[in-house]
């Protein structure tokens, strides 16, 4: 599994995941769940790697051969291409059993129809009824957080406001994550991070910037640990 | 469906906890089923289900004055077959269902022991050094144990960290707990004792009033960057 979120603040989007897949071998904290579809389009994947990475990368390849800008046109796109992904790897299968879920977060700004920040959720799950997996495609009109998403859902109830802004929500979905990797043994790994804002587009946050967030940011994992252990001397 | 159950290790014993649904349940429709007097089970997930093979379980008459390995071996044995049994007739087989089966081990080391039996593994039991917890949504539960529980505390402080661990999780709208909260104990001085549901209720408002002072607390947090959630709060 992974943490995949998209986060609404009031200037843009937060995309973040974590970079950790887990199978029967073990742990690899090298896979790539994350790419930019355009100036201002980013996609994450989450769930089974191989199919979802294969999708996401499928989609940026598409859209850049066929010139699509609207966001309403690579949405639905997407949704054939991650459908065609997921049934491709399927058929090479050799264990003929229900595989997992595998989904997808297309994020970004919609400069030509709607002048809105748009959210898209992709969800593939294989049932007895759809052994190929029924592809759900949803319009998210608030935050999405995807997968091992229950702390940091948890942990946004306490700490999120609507006026947030990119820089802060940067900081929160950090935040988020760190907690997660704490306690779910798979998530883990670097965090990769965008933003989508309306001026700049889609912006990669670097390795190194993230790394320099959970480093200043200690004292807030501290003062956090700090409140919860003052309610037990309350008890 | 019971979406959290847990067990917490003290210093006097184990506290065991579960959510339920609002009102009267009877002892075989709940998460909490005492084996004996110094061994309990509990239900996460599918309840229902989970009674049924406990229900069978007993009615086997199994040997339970043995160390709590050899139950749990045994309860492994009966739900495992019974799972096929149903496999074999055709017949759904509800997922996910486990137990956490623990105590004093009386029988044997002397300790607390907990073991987990679940479903996705055909319900081979797996010791747990910790804290064990079950159910869909347990993650949060996990998250505020790491940071709070420490096995030095009693039963009575161990019942109102379940009751934390459940109003907690309950916090999240979309994590749909069950509305009660069922608890018992496990001490070596008293053996398993069932917590009624009028003290249960009183953990359960008293831990509404941590919760309360956290989320003011955690607005402090971010403090530096949020002047107007502040001042909302106020």
């Amino acid at each position: 599994m992974t943490l995949a979120m998209a986060l609404r603040a009031i200037d843009g989007l937060v995309l973040a995941t974590d970079s950790r897949i887990t199978g029967k071998g073990g742990t690899v904290d090298t896979s790539e769940k994350f790419l930019q579809v355009n100036r201002d389009i980013g996609v994450l994947t989450y769930g089974l790697a191989q199919p979802g990475y294969e999708g996401i990368s499928q989609l940026v390849l598409e859209v850049n051969q066929n010139q699509w800008a609207h966001f309403s046109k690579i949405a639905g796109e997407a949704a054939r291409i991650f459908q065609i992904s997921y049934e491709n790897w399927l058929t090479k299968q050799k264990e003929k059993r229900f595989h997992g879920v595998v989904g997808f977060i297309l994020a970004g700004y919609d400069n030509l129809e709607t002048n809105q920040f748009r959210i898209m959720h992709y969800d593939i799950t294989p049932s007895p009824e759809q052994p190929l997996g029924g592809l759900s495609m949803r319009p998210m009109p608030g935050d999405l957080l995807a997968a091992q998403w229950h702390i940091a859902r948890y942990l946004l109830t306490k700490f999120y406001y609507s006026e947030m802004t990119v820089n802060e929500l940067t900081d929160l979905a950090v935040f988020l994550i760190a907690e997660t990797m704490a306690v779910e043994e798979t998530v883990g790994g670097p965090i990769q991070m965008a933003i989508v804002t309306q001026t700049a587009g889609f912006q990669r946050v670097h390795h190194q910037d993230i790394i320099r967030m959970l480093q200043s940011r200690q004292k807030w994992f501290a003062h956090f640990n700090q409140i919860l252990r003052n309610i037990v001397v309350k008890q | 469906m019971a979406k959290l159950v847990m067990a917490l290790r003290c210093i006097d014993g184990i506290v065991l906890g579960g959510d339920v649904p609002f009102g009267d349940v009877s002892e075989t429709e709940g998460v909490i089923r005492p084996l004996s007097e110094f061994v309990a089970i509990l239900i996460h997930d599918d309840r229902l289900f989970g009674n049924r093979l406990v229900d069978e379980f007993l009615a086997s008459s199994p040997k339970l004055d043995v160390p709590i390995g050899e139950i749990a071996e045994q309860a492994h044995n009966l739900f495992d077959s019974k799972c096929q049994e149903l496999a074999d007739q055709h017949q759904p087989i509800p997922f996910p269902v486990g137990t956490i089966m623990g105590g004093i081990d009386v029988n044997g080391t002397g300790d607390i022991e907990l073991y987990g039996l679940h479903i996705g593994n055909r319900f081979e039991p797996r010791s747990f050094g910790g804290n064990v917890f079950g159910g869909e949504h347990n993650a949060v539960a996990r998250l505020l144990d790491s940071k709070i529980h420490t096995f030095s505390v009693g039963v009575g402080n161990g019942l109102r960290r379940a009751a934390f661990y459940f109003i907690e999780t309950r916090s999240v709208p979309v994590l749909k707990l069950e509305p009660s909260l069922s608890l018992a104990t496990i001490t070596y001085s008293s053996g398993f004792q069932s917590v009624d549901r009028e003290q249960a209720k009183q953990y359960v408002s008293e831990a509404s009033c941590w919760s309360e002072w956290l989320f003011a607390a955690c607005a402090s947090i971010f403090s530096p960057l949020s002047g107007s959630k502040t001042e909302e709060r106020k």
